[in-house]
């Protein structure tokens, strides 16, 4: 094993490795088990019903969760044994998913990524432009991977997706189970540290996304692994199945690759410090600083603008906040949905826990820093950010970029509350352990885990985003539903491909992607999206033939359903649309049908909800 | 490593081809590639891992890591990322693997332990249950989406034209009723179409029915579909005009 992310002082380890076998092991296998099969259940009671039952939800999901944790934890499992169990309960997490949504994919950034599969699949190449988000285009990794896998096993798309999804879990799972274990020499801190990781607010939802996002987190991850692996030394070629996962970083996601640069940077630097050198580390990083320079150098065109567009929100957010200006409903929707009293109580018990821990482990870190190897002071640095997630919570716009941080900032968490759980030595050299650290039995840490896995999930987003249900209005997973997806379809067989689309967020959206449509985004097409959006969300009249000339609109998609209630995510169409974040009742119906009454406007598909117009024979007035 | 072993994944890696070739169902070719893609993969990254869980963790990370710089580089191709491009891919890492790691034999003897333990033996029983229902889950959610997908449903449209005249479709699902196609010339001299009485008798599955329309003057038209002499859908078009 390689000395590179090793500790001096190794915890405790529970069993010797691969020494017992629980009794509990068997019935704790069905129970995961019965938790997916009680996940695919409430999925059928939502589509039947309307509505996901929220407690059951938790309910089942803490059937996977509660049981494998405790077994995780339980001192008459051996080491081998509690690793294979981390991987079956992440797994099962993941198929969680899948249950929900057996057929395809349905939240918004599924849908975007999967647009990048299917360009690449008719088009034989890559970085075909991608309006829904044009950056997708040209971080086409997790895509590339799914459309060999699909070229190869002869397995559907999404079916491809799901197993690169699962591939990607498997990787995520054992790098952090591997990575923590190397570095505290405890093969139970491994594997409770990735138990803590599934605590995180990304790690049910949207990590299990086909996103690329979903596969660039794991292979970052990887990448600090391959790090750790012994090879021989003094080679140069060394360096290169580290620099290749770096590659598939960079080709997957911009802010991850960035991210993977500075924890490289970073390790280095406190190689400096603890003076312990690790083999490779240094050409790593500078080879790394290269490929994903010029890969942003590559993606310049769409990546500079769409990075620029974030910071600008998330500053003027934060300026705002700082000025007391800035307003956000905590557990509650755009639309107002609320979460209930229940959810709110044990997430902020969640974020609570977090903190009680981290404080004084954080103390620990800077008390005991000379013991430290230099990974664990990163992790120690990284789960110093934690207070950033909730925080980010403040605000709307703040709240999406910290929740992402999550993903990074959990792995810091779990090493650092598995190191500070499973320690022999008093948590607080100054104190004796029994007034400055729990009891060490297990329900004790089990208990801590579920409500921060119970919280976790309650702060990743509203209620209705974890399953299937009655249709929403702009609602991502809950407004993709069969009749905008008849719709999509329609157009993708009957509508002259590649034709110039205005819509919805979801609507629009379904027309990219199985509608084939070239669908009008500001950030693809340089459209006003204030000026746009008046085509479906204003009432006026006057300027609409003027503006769809200007924009050379072929097709308008309009969903009568936006009528019904105010946007569930807080747009109907995008940032800037209409009467933005000043919207307190929804359109009128004859705001969304105003086009049967355009000159020459054509109507060629209805279906009770959705109407599509052809305007290519509209005359084209100046606005007046 | 043995000639036996050497053939054995010498076939897989023509078994690979082989599916990509002939396209069987997918029930046939995905075990197949998998099984190929794990042995290689399972092959290439042997020597680096200290486990199973080591030795799985670098198997499904090489892979995903290799399926995309494949690409990458497949896109370089004037061809790009197509089934043959991808295959001749897959032929050429497999046998460079195979010859990289020509001394390095699979140690197969673990199997000979398997079901001796009485431990081990009743694991796989609660496996076993586990696999039963997990697979019952995924038939369950299907069943869900299926069911989903029989709520009624009816939708109108135009799918094609000529100078004179324009086919309409009549999509439902779980909608049994007689419909009858009105249309109607907007503005200047009147123009109409009643089209006779039809029943559109759509099950869980949904049917589709084209009817054609004649239009024959220029102008605005609207169509409607109507039921017991009311609009359910409509639809308006322009004729005259170059298509």
């Amino acid at each position: 094993m390689s000395a590179s992310l090793t500790d001096r002082s190794r915890l405790t380890g529970h069993q010797p490795p691969g020494a017992a076998l629980s009794p509990w092991a068997g019935p704790v296998i069905v129970l995961v088990a019965l938790g997916v099969l009680g996940q695919a259940w409430l999925g059928e009671v939502a589509r039947a019903t309307g509505s996901l039952p929220a407690p059951l939800w938790y309910l089942t999901l803490g059937l996977i969760y509660v049981p494998s944790a405790a077994l995780i934890m339980s001192s008459r499992l051996g080491d081998r044994g509690r690793v294979w169990f981390t991987l079956y309960m992440a797994l099962a997490l993941l198929a969680t998913r899948f249950v929900l949504y057996p057929d395809q994919f349905a939240y918004h950034d599924e849908l975007i990524n999967y647009r990048v599969l299917l360009s690449i699949l008719s088009h034989h190449h890559l970085f075909t432009p991608n309006s829904l988000l044009p950056d997708t285009a040209d971080y086409p990794g997790m895509q590339v991977a799914t459309a060999g896998l699909h070229q190869l096993t002869g397995l559907s798309p999404h079916l491809s997706g799901i197993a690169v999804l699962f591939a990607v879990r498997v990787v995520m799972t054992l790098a952090i189970v591997k990575i923590i274990e190397r570095i505290t020499g405890s093969v139970p801190a491994g594997c409770l540290a990735a138990a803590i990781y599934a605590t995180n607010p990304q790690y049910v939802f949207f990590n299990s996304q086909f996103s690329y996002q979903s596969a660039a987190l794991p292979l970052a991850f990887f990448a600090v692994y391959v790090v750790s692996v012994r090879c021989e030394p003094g080679r140069w070629l060394s360096i290169v199945p580290g620099a290749a996962v770096v590659l598939a970083v960079a080709a997957s996601h911009h802010l991850t690759s960035l991210a993977l640069v500075i924890v490289l940077w970073v390790w280095y630097l406190a190689t400096r410090v603890t003076r312990r050198p690790v083999p490779r580390l240094l050409p790593l990083a500078v080879v790394s600083v290269l490929i994903v320079a010029a890969w942003t150098w590559m993606a310049r065109a769409v990546i500079v603008p769409y990075i620029s567009e974030i910071a600008n929100n998330n500053l003027s957010t934060i300026i705002h906040l700082a000025t007391g200006g800035a307003s956000h409903a905590f557990f509650s929707d755009a639309a107002g949905d609320k979460n209930p009293l229940w959810e709110e109580a044990v997430s902020l018990l969640s974020v609570l826990l977090i903190v009680c821990t981290l404080v004084p482990s954080l103390l620990l870190a800077v008390i005991k820093y000379r013991r430290l190897s230099a990974a664990a002071l990163v992790l120690f640095a990284i789960a110093a950010i934690y207070p950033a997630v909730p925080a980010g919570h403040l605000a709307s716009v703040t709240a999406e970029i910290s929740d992402r941080a999550a993903g990074f900032v959990f792995v810091g968490l779990g090493f650092i509350v598995a190191a500070w759980w499973l320690r022999d030595a008093p948590f607080h050299r100054h104190a004796p352990t029994s007034r400055f650290t729990l009891g060490r039995r297990p329900w004790v840490i089990v208990t801590g885990l579920t409500v921060c896995f119970v919280g976790g999930a309650v702060l990743s987003g509203p209620g209705w985003i974890y399953g299937p249900g009655r249709y929403l209005v702009s609602a991502d997973n809950r407004s993709v539903d069969q009749l905008s997806l008849q719709a999509a379809y329609w157009e993708g067989r009957y509508l002259t491909p590649d034709g110039r689309t205005y819509s919805d967020r979801v609507n629009g959206s379904l027309a990219s992607v199985y509608g084939n449509q070239d669908v009008l985004t500001p950030l693809a097409d340089h459209i006003q999206q204030g000026a746009v959006s008046n085509l479906l969300l204003s009432p006026d009249r006057a300027p609409d033939q003027s503006l769809a000339c200007s924009i050379r609109l072929r097709y308008l998609i309009a969903d009568q359903r936006l009528s019904t209630s105010l946007p569930h995510l807080g747009i109907y169409v995008d940032n800037g649309e209409f009467q933005y974040g000043a919207r307190t009742s929804p359109p009128t119906p004859s705001t969304l049908t105003k086009f049967d009454d355009a000159p020459d406007a054509q109507r060629l598909f209805d279906n009770g909800a959705i109407r599509v117009y052809d305007l290519k024979d509209m005359p084209c007035t100046p606005a007046k | 490593m043995h000639p036996g072993e050497v053939i054995t994944r010498l076939a897989l890696t023509a078994a690979v081809l082989a599916v990509i070739a002939v396209s069987p169902v997918v029930w046939v070719a995905a075990p197949v590639a998998l099984v190929a893609i794990a042995a290689t993969a399972e092959l290439a990254v042997r020597p680096y891992a200290d486990d199973p869980a080591g030795r799985l963790l670098l198997a499904c990370g090489a892979v995903v890591t290799g399926l995309i710089l494949a690409g990458l580089a497949l896109n370089l191709l004037p061809e790009g990322l197509t089934r043959l491009t991808w295959a001749l891919a897959w032929l050429a890492i497999s046998v460079a693997v195979l010859i990289w790691r020509r001394h390095s034999a699979t140690d197969l003897s673990w199997l000979r332990n398997l079901g001796r333990s009485g431990r081990a033996l009743a694991l796989g029983a609660w496996m076993v249950a586990a696999v039963v229902i997990l697979a019952g889950a995924v038939v369950l959610a299907q069943a869900g989406v299926r069911n989903w997908d029989r709520r009624p449903d009816l939708a109108f449209s135009v799918v094609s034209r000529t100078p004179r005249a324009v086919v309409v479709q009549i999509q439902a699902t779980s909608t049994t009723r007689r419909y009858q196609i009105v249309a109607t010339r907007q503005g200047q001299a009147a123009g109409h179409y009643t089209s006779p009485f039809f029943t559109v008798a759509a099950g869980g599955s949904g049917i589709q029915l084209d009817k054609q329309v004649p239009l024959g003057a220029s102008g605005q038209w609207i169509i409607d579909l109507q039921a017991d002499g009311t609009t359910v859908r409509k639809l308006q078009v322009v004729m005259g005009r170059a298509q």
